[in-house]
């Protein structure tokens, strides 16, 4: 298995500059920013991934952005801090996630989430993570995450999480 | 406006008599430029608040402000309304947003050089602005002079270091908790760095702490980081340039100006509203300091916020401890996926 399996004559490939990314258009004025402005640059410094659909006609059908970060664990009480490690956990980000206006319905955001977090998945099997940590923009994006039943990140209403042993689960079952 | 001044009782003035052309001049010229670039702040409608100076009736022009007199009989030019609306004084200069235009102020110099008219007016003692109690004032916790406290009963005289701990265990004891250990070094740095400048050490900083056991080290370390013009000493002068004001307002809400911390032409109102269970627990936060709110919100909230901020930058997840645990506890939960993780999982795995 090489991966999600995408509507005939889609692709998808990592963020590149000859890619129309300023034609993308997801109806959420944040989401586009980023990819026409931001994306490219911060794939270039390594600091996250991107990787976009493309529709039969070249245009950016959708794409996700992918990053790493860390949860800091370094302050707690003693009597917690004895069963809990002493250090940041490192987790995986999917920070941003979009579909072009012209294809929305068409169920592409699920199989870029689904792809997002295979990527994920593959990634940990080199690199550990504790979770996937999903970053939502607003309540339209959260509800679209919360239909796969990803929880809420303590005391972070707008960021889901889901723990790595569900995430191999996924991949295994 | 609550008064007009052709409304006013021709009752009591002591200066002489203005003349028909002083008394038009006033109407007709010094008038309208009053209501046009004062009135904003210094009438009966907008209140006390700027200098106690009401400017939209004749008594309370010539009563003047909280600054005594606008008006100085013998030399006018050394008044204080043509000292601040020419902008001499370097602490007060008014309009505050921009002198006035060169005719608005020949129209001003002009009615003060020749007397500053007005129409006659009912002279009655300035009213008394302030809603201060200051009796009751005087009964707040930072006015009581110092004096001896009996230290309260505690279980482990031992763990006392010196009396201020006698309290701090007692209130411990009281709510049934146990003292943590004393932390270890490389804990301490971290805490007091992150205390004093909303960040955390260096690896660098770690290690020559941690190498460092003289007995002034943690002195030197507090010095060094109170000197740290990156950090506590740009957040203190900062912040003594914000004017960073807090008013409980009707006991509901915190209003606050920020400035930009580069640019101090960029200044935007913070409203925070407050509950009243938020309000109390701020309000017995900064007590249990010993500081005001104020300084609670600049030294604490405002300390943290920079914190969460840094963090984002690194893509560091900052989570209190109650956060922590119910992650931690999160991540180690069994993986038994629901119907909609097993549908997700099929995708995943390339299943249509």
């Amino acid at each position: 298995m090489s991966g999600v399996v995408l509507p005939p004559g889609f692709s998808l490939e990592p963020l590149q500059r000859t890619q129309p990314r300023r034609h993308f258009d997801c109806g959420q004025s944040e989401v586009n920013d980023w990819l026409h402005t931001k994306a490219l640059q911060h794939q270039d410094k390594r600091l996250s991934a991107t990787k976009v659909l493309l529709a039969g006609d070249s245009a950016i059908a959708g794409f996700y952005t992918l990053a790493t970060g860390q949860v800091d664990f370094g302050d707690l009480p003693s009597e917690l801090a004895r069963k809990l490690p002493r250090r940041a956990l490192p987790v995986a980000i999917l920070a941003w996630l979009g579909v072009s206006v012209a294809h929305q319905g068409e169920k592409l955001g699920d199989l870029l989430l689904a792809q997002s977090l295979r990527d994920c998945y593959e990634a940990g099997q080199t690199f550990a993570f504790v979770a996937v940590i999903l970053d939502c923009v607003d309540d339209r994006a959260k509800s679209f995450y919360q239909r796969w039943d990803f929880a809420e990140l303590p005391g972070n209403p707008y960021r889901l999480f889901l723990n790595s042993q569900t995430l191999a689960a996924m991949m295994r079952s | 406006m609550a008064t007009s001044l052709a409304d006013e009782a021709l009752v009591q003035r002591s200066d002489p008599k203005p003349t028909p052309e002083q008394l038009e001049f006033f109407e007709t010229q010094v008038r309208p430029l009053l209501v046009k670039r004062c009135h904003k702040c210094h009438s009966t409608e907008s209140g006390p608040e700027n200098g106690s100076l009401i400017l939209d009736t004749a008594a309370g022009i010539a009563a003047g402000g909280s600054r005594g007199s606008m008006f100085h009989k013998e030399m006018p030019d050394k008044g204080l309304l043509l000292q601040v609306i020419t902008y001499r004084d370097a602490d007060l200069q008014m309009p505050p947003d921009g002198k006035l235009a060169a005719a608005e102020l020949a129209i001003l110099e002009r009615w003060v050089r020749d007397g500053a008219a007005l129409p006659e007016y009912k002279a009655e003692p300035r009213p008394k602005l302030s809603k201060v109690d200051w009796v009751e004032g005087r009964k707040f916790w930072s006015f009581q002079p110092l004096r001896p406290t009996p230290l309260p009963m505690i279980s482990d005289p031992q763990w006392v270091a010196r009396p201020l701990d006698t309290f701090v265990l007692a209130k411990l004891s009281a709510h049934k908790l146990t003292p943590n250990p004393p932390a270890d070094r490389a804990q301490l740095l971290r805490r007091m760095t992150f205390d004093l400048t909303g960040l955390p050490p260096t690896p660098d900083e770690l290690d020559a702490f941690v190498a460092d056991n003289s007995a002034q080290s943690v002195e030197r370390l507090v010095d060094r980081l109170l000197a740290s013009h990156k950090t506590y000493g740009r957040l203190l002068s900062t912040l003594t340039v914000l004017h960073y004001a807090i008013q409980f307002r009707r006991g509901e809400s915190i209003m606050a100006k920020c400035t930009n911390e580069t640019t101090t032409s960029k200044v935007s109102p913070l409203m925070v509203r407050l509950d009243a269970e938020s309000k109390r627990s701020l309000t017995d936060a900064a007590e249990l300091r010993r500081i005001s709110v104020s300084d609670y919100v600049r030294t604490v909230t405002v300390a943290q916020a920079r914190r969460e901020v840094a963090s984002a930058r690194d893509q560091t997840i900052q989570l209190s401890p109650d956060e922590q645990l119910a992650f931690w506890q999160a991540l180690q939960a069994s993986a038994k996926l629901s119907p909609a993780q097993k549908r997700l999982g099929a995708i995943m795995r390339g299943q249509r």
